[in-house]
């Protein structure tokens, strides 16, 4: 027997409209569904209202959740749509986005993300933040959320096959932007 | 469900500084009172299929007893006709012979006549 997904009831709550329901969504994944924003769109700002948009559009979908997939997978789906939407937005407008927001200085950094300290992640967002996207997104979740391919595949309704060409390629990608220092700075394991 | 990576591109320590994001405080009080509209349409909506649903099933349960009533009531009847039929014809055959005795009777009892009219005359 298979065990029962503990965020289906709540999602099924949430689609009657109760807000327990999506109170209880926010507590299981919130902190997963900011952290890949905060990831993917590298400005702590702009993940906050992401983090709120998905959860809306959670809401809005809730009732049409099949079950073809887990609840986790399918709310980390909607959250790499969304970002992707939103970094081709970013791309297509550039100039509405302050550069700041995109790079924010330690102190601010600090301020929106307490719990961020190292001066080293926060090099290596930026780094994910230079990756292209499609590249970015398998990346994000295989390096940093530490998901299976076939995680991933789902996630992001890919072949396996193309996950792991896309990951091959974005960390050749990371590798040249870090450059010959990223050895020295810790970055990567000395078997890289 | 998480794997192990046998061959991850980040030090351990490095992927725990990477994870330890939090969301801000109050981000989910924030994405609640943004939902609530949402939130109230949707009991809303759910109310209406649930009191439409009810209604469905009354009318359905209405429907399938007065449609039985009406056919046992039918078929009830129509046993009643027989049932009142064969009465009647019970009836009708009772008097039929009653009078076919009385016909027999009177025939009878003419024929006794007769031949007690016809004994009197020889004698």
């Amino acid at each position: 027997m298979t065990p029962v997904d503990p965020s289906l009831s709540a999602l099924r709550r949430c689609a009657a409209g109760h807000a327990d329901g999506l109170a209880e969504l926010f507590e299981r994944h919130g902190t997963q569904v900011y952290r890949l924003c905060f990831h993917l769109l590298n400005a702590p700002a702009e993940a906050e209202d992401a983090t709120q948009d998905v959860f809306l559009r959670i809401l809005d979908k809730a009732s049409g959740f099949q079950g073809k997939s887990q609840v986790k997978t399918w709310i980390h789906r909607i959250t790499m749509n969304h970002c992707l939407n939103l970094l081709d937005k970013r791309k297509r407008a550039p100039q509405t986005l302050l550069d700041g927001d995109l790079a924010p200085a330690p102190a601010a950094a600090a301020a929106t993300a307490p719990l961020e300290q190292s001066e080293l992640a926060h090099q290596v967002r930026d780094l994910i933040a230079r990756l292209p996207e499609d590249g970015r997104a398998v990346f994000v979740l295989r390096e940093v959320e530490g998901l299976s391919y076939r995680e991933i595949a789902e996630t992001l309704e890919l072949a396996p096959g193309t996950v792991m060409s896309r990951l091959a390629r974005a960390r050749e990608r990371f590798r040249q932007l870090a450059g010959p220092a990223a050895r020295d700075l810790g970055l990567l394991h000395d078997d890289d | 469900m998480t794997t192990k990576d046998p061959n991850p591109l980040f030090s351990d320590d490095l992927r725990q500084e990477l994870t330890a994001v939090s969301p801000p405080a109050g981000l989910g009080q924030r994405v609640l009172d943004s939902a609530r509209p949402s939130l109230a349409m949707r009991r809303a909506t759910w109310r209406r299929h649930a009191l439409a649903l009810a209604a469905a099933g009354v009318l359905g349960f209405v429907s399938f007893f007065g449609a039985q009533s009406a056919l046992l009531s039918w078929h009830g009847a129509g046993q009643g006709d027989q049932s009142q039929t064969a009465g009647e014809f019970s009836q009708d055959l009772s008097g039929l012979r009653d009078t076919f005795h009385e016909y027999e009777l009177d025939q009878v009892e003419r024929s006794l006549r007769a031949l007690a009219e016809m004994q009197g005359e020889a004698q």
